[in-house]
């Protein structure tokens, strides 16, 4: 990929996922804290909220994404997301299994850390055109 | 399916780029169809067979070689 294409898949990318996934990693950082430091109240509750509305901004932008992209790179975003689900549901099947041998017992939110990276790294290589 | 679009892109000294802003594609798209992995839907194929103004069976054909499914 050239430096100008490059550079203009960085604005455009920005533009459509960028700002919304910044403010979100914010406000999840925010709630972490709350959660860990504050006392129960409402300051506490609503940063630990804080997070859901960017959430279901960047859904919505990644949709508004997928529906402006062309016939090709919509079928590499669902084997991406099929190949991720899958890794997350087998990794997840296995660790029930493992629990009781002795690993740790993680939070449900671990679950989701499996399968990103398999769909990141699809996407990657669809960037790098090693479709 | 093979396709000759690298060929008839050449002849016009266009880029894939250029294909690809005519079509309303990403660049992704077209590198796939010229390699070989992906085989366009039919919009898109009698699409690329106007864009080159010519008919969508002298663009795109059987791979002989290939399995039927």
């Amino acid at each position: 990929m050239e430096a100008a294409e490059r550079r203009k898949f960085l604005i455009l990318w920005m533009r459509q996922f960028g700002w919304w996934l910044l403010v979100y990693l914010v406000a999840y950082a925010a709630a972490m804290w709350a959660l860990l430091k504050l006392a129960p109240g409402t300051e506490r509750t609503l940063l630990v909220l804080a997070p859901i509305l960017p959430g279901l901004l960047l859904i919505w932008s990644t949709l508004r994404a997928y529906r402006a992209a062309d016939e090709f790179v919509q079928r590499q975003v669902l084997l991406a997301s099929t190949q991720a689900a899958l890794f997350t549901a087998v990794w997840t099947l296995i660790y029930a299994y493992l629990e009781p041998l002795g690993f740790p017992h993680l939070n449900v939110g671990f679950v989701h850390t499996f399968g990103w990276p398999i769909f990141l790294w699809r996407m990657v290589r669809l960037i790098r055109l090693e479709t | 399916m093979k396709n000759n679009l690298p060929e008839l892109r050449a002849e016009r000294g266009w880029t894939q780029a250029q294909l690809a802003e005519k079509l309303g594609v990403s660049r992704q798209t077209i590198i796939a169809i010229e390699t070989g992995r992906y085989d366009p839907s039919l919009p898109l194929a009698f699409s690329i067979a106007d864009v080159f103004k010519r008919p969508v069976e002298t663009i795109f054909f059987r791979d002989k070689t290939a399995r039927k499914s």
